[in-house]
């Protein structure tokens, strides 16, 4: 089971999100804050990350930028209520509006998983 | 409006002597200054407000004195209290052309030809008041032309009188204030757009988080409707989320409709917790707000949607002058400092403080100097009206602004304010915290009289109607539109002699539970509950046999007889235990 690690501060979008990513088989950690976040992912790590942008301490660019620095090819995305006006430039990171519907969610984590893997195969090896 | 000295204060004044006696005057001293705005330019000092000649009469038409009058672009007129309605007996040429009346058809007649439908008769009242007392005044009225067309006049008039004090004209300017009125109005809309598109961007981004909410549980729902249970809880869920968004809405649309703007009581701590949402949905991610209140702050008369704007106008200029984020606190304090309160020229006494503090990038004093003229602005897209309209707000609510800042260091703004009358609520905290003088001495009947009721309704109708019967009727009424608000009120101004509540109002608290809460406080106080839905409360709502319930719809006289049986009881309950006890047996 791919293990997807959700940072969000808004305790009801935060379960709606869960719900959509439980309901497709994946198994959910979620954070209410950056640190957080980085802190469950030290303690064990995760295959894919879901972000909020707009967050106490730390937005979801930073978060995004401190988990590459750890593990650089780790799928990643956004999830904003800001809409078209935000610009995280991190390569390989999506950015998704909300609100945002269950399949859509869903069909990117399994693009940027499938993605992952696929790059993974096909890494020449050391 | 404002009222120059009284005849007693003039003689206290200095006077001006001209032409070796010839005439004298009282100078204006700056009393004159209703507005924030100066008719001429400045505070107006030297001018006269008050004079005395030696040679009355208006036929001295032949020395440059009357050809400045008729060359003046200042519209002036005399007028002749001595003769029945107080005609005008000279107009100069100006004032023909403002007001497009020729000469023989305003000479003899008395000024209020000048006023129509819409000019503001609180504003005639101030005007007949001052002229009575024989005092100089200055007002903006509205008036008309003789053509109809309605005009802002910057009025000033003063008394002219004889050397022995006998009143013998009144002299009074006026002046064209169209423009700057409408100006005025068109910066306050202008930077009420300025706010709410600040506010936009936030709100946007709360909106979509709801709909999120919303259109994530209802799909849920659809996907769980085998689980009749899982369905209801997450439309129980998207409806929370609906109901938070039509608040948001409602918040965006007090600020951006208010339009009335009239001062009136209210404490500043409440508006800025009140109106933190906001604040913090303007300041952003980076920037973090502090509120640092101090608790029992005094009451100000204030306009509520004028200090929120100008909270809101000090405070995205701390956010800007944070590029990298911070901290922005509010804070809130008194200021008694009598050497600081005469520096700003305000008379001694305690007044109350509320200030923006940035740690951002500080002004220079070259900038700070500016930083209220209108249009000076040192922001890429600003308007340069922000400060200089929340200047404007703090001296028509008689109060100060103080700019404190450092390069480098950040930025404290100050608005000083006067402290509100002190309300009957609070002399009467002040009596019930023994401070009254003559607390020993109440008779039956003052004791009657000075019963408190306190009135709990969500309907601010409901609720106005039953306090001001109450009131007429000699009881003391506090009024709360919630059970919180009503704990609160005790809590600030300790026992009462009666609780008369609604029973369904919205919130934690219903009328039941509030009954109990001052009965854990007071257990013998009466309590009486009204409400129109009696059979369909549930049974825990339903009030005991110690209450006692009126059905809505009520006639105020059967409230007046319910409170006074009400309080008959609980007197006679309270007498049996002291000799001295109050035995009214009305």
């Amino acid at each position: 089971m791919k293990r997807i690690l959700l940072a969000e501060d808004d305790p009801a979008v935060s379960y709606i999100l869960t719900r959509y990513l439980e309901a497709a088989g994946f198994a959910v950690r979620a954070a209410a804050d950056g640190r957080s976040a980085l802190a469950m992912f030290d303690a064990e790590p995760a295959d894919l990350v879901a972000s909020d942008f707009r967050m106490p301490g730390m937005n979801g660019e930073e978060l995004l930028l401190a988990l590459r620095a750890r593990q650089p090819d780790l799928p990643a995305l956004i999830v904003s209520a800001y809409g078209n006006e935000l610009s995280v430039q991190i390569p390989g990171v999506r950015i998704l509006n909300k609100p945002v519907a269950a399949d859509e969610l869903v069909g990117l984590v399994k693009d940027l998983l499938l993605d992952a893997e696929t790059l993974a195969l096909n890494r020449p090896k050391a | 409006m404002t009222t120059g000295s009284t005849k007693d204060e003039r003689e206290q004044l200095p006077h001006d002597e001209e032409g070796g006696g010839q005439s004298q005057g009282v100078p204006a001293l700056g009393k004159l200054e209703g507005n924030s705005y100066h008719p001429i330019g400045e505070v107006a000092v030297r001018h006269w407000q008050a004079s005395q000649i030696s040679r009355p009469g208006l036929e001295d038409r032949g020395n440059v004195f009357f050809a400045a009058i008729e060359m003046t672009r200042m519209p002036m007129v005399l007028t002749d209290p001595n003769q029945p309605d107080n005609p005008i007996v000279f107009v100069n040429n100006a004032f023909l052309d403002l007001t497009l009346y020729r000469e023989e058809e305003v000479l003899g007649r008395n000024c209020r030809l000048l006023q129509g439908e819409q000019t503001d008769p609180a504003t005639v009242a101030e005007l007949r008041a001052a002229v009575a007392e024989q005092r100089a005044v200055a007002v903006d009225i509205l008036n008309y032309k003789a053509d109809g067309r309605p005009f802002w006049n910057g009025l000033f008039a003063g008394p002219v009188f004889d050397q022995e004090g006998k009143l013998l004209y009144w002299f009074a300017s006026q002046m064209d204030i169209t423009r700057r009125r409408v100006s005025e109005q068109s910066y306050l809309q202008a930077q009420k757009m300025e706010a709410i598109g600040q506010l936009t961007a936030g709100l946007a981004h709360d909106f979509n988080n709801l709909l999120q909410v919303v259109a994530g549980n209802l799909e849920v729902a659809t996907a769980t409707v085998h689980d009749p249970e899982a369905t209801l809880e997450s439309i129980a869920r998207a409806q929370l989320a609906g109901e938070k968004a039509s608040k948001l809405t409602q918040q965006l649309l007090t600020f951006a409709r208010k339009q009335r703007l009239e001062p009136k009581r209210l404490n500043l701590n409440s508006l800025v917790v009140e109106f933190s949402d906001m604040l913090v949905r303007t300041l952003g991610d980076g920037v973090d707000l502090h509120l640092d209140l101090k608790p029992g702050l005094p009451a100000c008369t204030l306009d509520a949607t004028h200090m929120e704007m100008a909270l809101l106008n000090v405070l995205i200029n701390a956010r800007d002058a944070m590029p990298d984020g911070g901290r922005v606190t509010i804070a809130t304090s008194t200021m008694v400092d009598s050497e600081r309160l005469e520096r700003h020229g305000l008379a001694p006494g305690t007044y109350v403080v509320i200030c923006v503090i940035d740690k951002g990038q500080g002004m220079p004093p070259e900038v700070a100097q500016r930083a209220i003229e209108p249009f000076f602005t040192t922001k890429g897209p600003g308007t340069g009206l922000g400060l200089a309209m929340v200047h404007g707000f703090v001296q028509q609510s008689h109060g100060r602004l103080e700019i404190d800042s450092v390069p480098g260091e950040g930025t404290t703004i100050r608005m000083i304010f006067p402290l509100a009358q002190q309300s009957g609520m609070e002399i009467l905290a002040d009596r019930l915290a023994g401070k009254g003088a003559k607390g020993a001495k109440w008779t039956p009947e003052a004791i009657l009289g000075r019963r408190t009721i306190l009135v709990v309704d969500d309907s601010h109708d409901v609720r106005e109607l039953a306090e001001n019967h109450l009131r007429e009727l000699g009881y003391r009424v506090l009024a709360a539109q919630s059970g919180e608000e009503a704990m609160e009120l005790i809590e600030r101004y300790g026992d009462i002699d009666l609780l008369f509540s609604d029973i369904i109002m919205p919130g934690g608290m219903n009328g039941v539970r509030l009954a109990e809460l001052v009965r854990a406080r007071q257990p013998e106080v009466p309590v009486i509950l009204a409400t129109g839905y009696m059979s369909e409360l549930p049974d825990a709502a339903r009030p005991g046999a110690t209450y006692t319930t009126m059905a809505k719809p009520y006639r105020l006289a059967d409230l007046a007889e319910r409170v006074r049986l009400a309080l008959k009881t609980e007197a006679r309950t309270a007498s049996r235990g002291s000799a001295h006890g109050f035995q009214h047996e009305g």
